[in-house]
């Protein structure tokens, strides 16, 4: 789920008109629900006639699967350059970054990712395989860092798995469900990816991480 | 009279719970009226008679379920005794979702995707997190409110996480977290003593 939508140039022409449908498609789930949106808007805002449509699509279901494909593959491929971090802290912070980056940027998009979890198994069946991949390879990674308190690579994965679906429904209640109680951490997404590494720190080494690798928090 | 209000409304409840029962093995979006009047053995026009529709159904059952869940998550919080209130709440959602398996997934999906239910969650538990954060706030007293909020939001969130945990753990028939739900609940139990407790000074 990296920020924006990839580049148009350097494709052929078909490629150029699948991204640019689905380039328009992320950017109106931003302002509109998936359910409410009509093929007319999409080729509206896509600028292609609606048979140009149905040449690359059949409906808007492919559209939003191939959507999710792309922005999904990108995100795990972000969150995943966390485990080549020299230390825990700067590997946490990474991925609480990715995390926040992904979730506040398109609200929208993972507002629909929700929806559709709901409805579709295979889509929840694919994202428990990224998160089990990402936590099982997280988990060797820090196993063997200092301070980390489980010994075990299974206790480990258990703890990273839960943090990993702690911080999704934490920044969908920031975000997507805008909680009312939370709304003062939407200014600085920096400095919530700090908080949440501080906790996700705390969980595992049953410590703070040091003063000088924060960047907001000065103690008082 | 008395008499028959009373059968009226113990239909009422076998609907309700013919629904919950179907929710263990169905999406709530698959549930059809036939399924819920076979589970609780009625009409299709004894179900009409006390249900509009099936999403007047889905409205009661689930806001039902957030008022049970809200006066469990209440009774766990000890203001004075912020460890006990941790375990309890974690303890709360583990075990209505061990009694109500369907319902509380169903429930967990409609908070994420539907603006309704969103508000109505959101503004029952706020007394609870409210009362957990200011458990917090006598432990550690340096805290301002609004990271301790944080803190709250964060401890009922990761028990939340815990259950779809236990699922994902069962339907993948892992090794990991063998010790069943028990063992999920003081690893996860644990975990949120430590984000609570920091190590130092810092203000989060």
């Amino acid at each position: 789920m990296s920020a924006s939508g990839s580049s148009l140039k350097s494709q052929p022409r078909g490629a150029r008109t699948r991204q640019r449908i689905k380039n328009a498609v992320v950017r109106l789930l931003e302002e509109e629900d998936y359910f409410d949106l009509s093929i007319n808007r999409i080729c509206e805002a896509a600028k292609v006639a609606t048979g140009g449509f149905y040449f690359h699509y059949k409906n808007k279901e492919e559209i939003i699967t191939d959507i999710f494909d792309e922005h999904y593959r990108t995100f795990w491929t972000d969150l995943s350059a966390a485990a080549d971090y020299g230390d825990l802290y700067s590997a946490i912070y990474h991925a609480n970054q990715v995390f926040v980056r992904a979730i506040s940027t398109r609200p929208g998009l993972s507002r629909c990712f929700n929806q559709h979890a709901t409805i579709d198994r295979e889509i929840v069946t694919r994202w428990e395989t990224s998160a089990t991949e990402w936590a099982m390879a997280f988990a060797n990674a820090v196993t063997s860092s200092p301070g980390v308190l489980t010994t075990t690579k299974s206790e480990a994965f258990l703890q990273i798995y839960v943090l990993i679906g702690y911080t999704d429904a934490l920044l969908c209640q920031v975000f997507v469900e805008q909680d009312p109680h939370l709304a003062a951490m939407t200014t600085a997404p920096d400095r919530l990816a700090e908080d949440l590494s501080i906790l996700w720190y705390r969980s595992l080494t049953g410590r703070d991480p040091r003063p000088d690798r924060l960047a907001f928090q000065k103690g008082d | 009279m008395r008499r028959s209000r009373s059968k009226g409304k113990l239909t009422r409840e076998r609907i309700k719970l013919g629904f919950i029962k179907a929710l263990d093995s169905k999406n709530h979006l698959k549930i059809t009226i036939d399924d819920i009047c076979q589970n609780a053995d009625i009409t299709v026009g004894g179900f009409y008679f006390h249900f509009k529709n099936q999403q007047a159904l889905l409205d009661e059952v689930v806001s039902d379920y957030i008022t049970a869940l809200v006066a469990r998550l209440d009774a766990a919080i000890d203001e004075d005794d912020l460890e006990l209130s941790v375990t309890g709440i974690i303890e709360a959602f583990l075990s209505t979702y061990s009694e109500q398996e369907g319902l509380t997934r169903c429930f967990q999906q409609l908070v994420r995707t539907q603006t309704e239910f969103t508000r109505v969650w959101q503004e029952q538990s706020a007394p609870c997190t409210q009362r957990l954060s200011r458990a917090i706030r006598r432990v550690r007293g340096s805290l301002s409110e609004q990271k301790s909020v944080f803190l709250a939001i964060s401890v009922v969130t990761v028990a939340t996480t815990a259950l779809n945990v236990d699922y994902f753990m069962r339907a993948h028939k892992s090794g990991v977290g063998a010790g069943g739900r028990a063992s999920i609940a003081a690893t996860v139990t644990a975990m949120c003593q430590r984000m609570i407790a920091g190590g130092s000074n810092i203000s989060v």
